[in-house]
């Protein structure tokens, strides 16, 4: 079974906190080749993680 | 001529002033965790006090920031179980759980309900002080008990398991939380800077 949009964002926000198995990984992958809605929520992940280290650490 | 150029002092240096240098950074640090602008000051000061007192600990392994941060990290924790025993928080700010939140995002066939838009480069709103307000106002708007778990991890850096234990939550719902946070985090920022065009 292909991962929904909801699973895949699940899985997306796991990857910030634990490893994902070798089997999930690939999932997402292929979720994200075929979702440019969902690639958009990996990369938002990505910078609000970074955005407030940032903001934490700012001088 | 000869310049005499001074030996570099090999012992480390946690001089007061030194110390107090990292003052604001500190109080950043806790208002993020504690969102109490009191218990936050609380926090800083007896980190402050117990590095000036502890200053011969510093081993000059790490930087004095990293030094400080261990220490109020310990503080913060004090905080929070403290204030955890005086008044626990209610199991959620709002009547509908964590899981309900986020399945209220989607369809039922799990399509997003509102696809996430393209934020474009956002890395150069780190410069745009106008985006740390709405970012401050998106942070405000969680609900404590998600943002406590959810800054544990981001703020502090914390991994789930010990999340897990200081909340006395599973795993399965610690990810949930913290799914459910950036979840949240996304739609506001979306809607308060990303999406509105008139920024």
């Amino acid at each position: 079974m292909m991962l929904n949009c909801k699973q895949t964002s699940e899985l997306l926000s796991q990857g910030q906190d634990r490893p994902l198995t070798t089997f999930e990984s690939m999932r997402l992958r292929l979720h994200l080749l075929l979702c440019a809605g969902c690639r958009n929520f990996n990369q938002q992940l990505e910078f609000m993680r970074a955005a407030l280290r940032h903001y934490r650490d700012r001088d | 001529m000869v310049f005499i150029v001074p030996a570099q002092t090999t012992e480390p240096v946690a001089s007061p002033a030194a110390i107090g240098l990292e003052r604001p950074y500190l109080l950043r640090y806790a208002r993020l965790q504690l969102r109490d602008p009191a218990l936050a000051e609380d926090a800083v000061q007896e980190t402050l006090l117990a590095a000036v007192e502890g200053a011969a600990r510093f081993s000059g392994k790490s930087t004095l920031r990293t030094w400080l941060t261990g220490i109020l990290k310990h503080k913060i924790m004090d905080q929070l179980r403290r204030a955890g025993r005086e008044q626990p928080l209610a199991g959620f700010d709002d009547d509908r759980s964590e899981a309900e939140i986020i399945d209220s995002l989607f369809l039922q066939n799990g399509h997003w309900r509102e696809f996430p838009g393209n934020w474009g480069n956002p890395d150069a709103e780190l410069e745009n002080s106008r985006f740390w307000s709405a970012f401050e106002l998106c942070l405000q708007r969680l609900p404590a008990r998600t943002a406590r778990a959810f800054t544990m991890r981001e703020v502090m850096d914390l991994p789930t398991e010990e999340i897990c234990q200081e909340l006395g939550i599973t795993a399965t719902n610690c990810w949930v939380i913290l799914h459910r946070a950036r979840l949240t985090l996304r739609e506001c920022l979306d809607l308060q800077w990303f999406g509105n065009t008139n920024r």
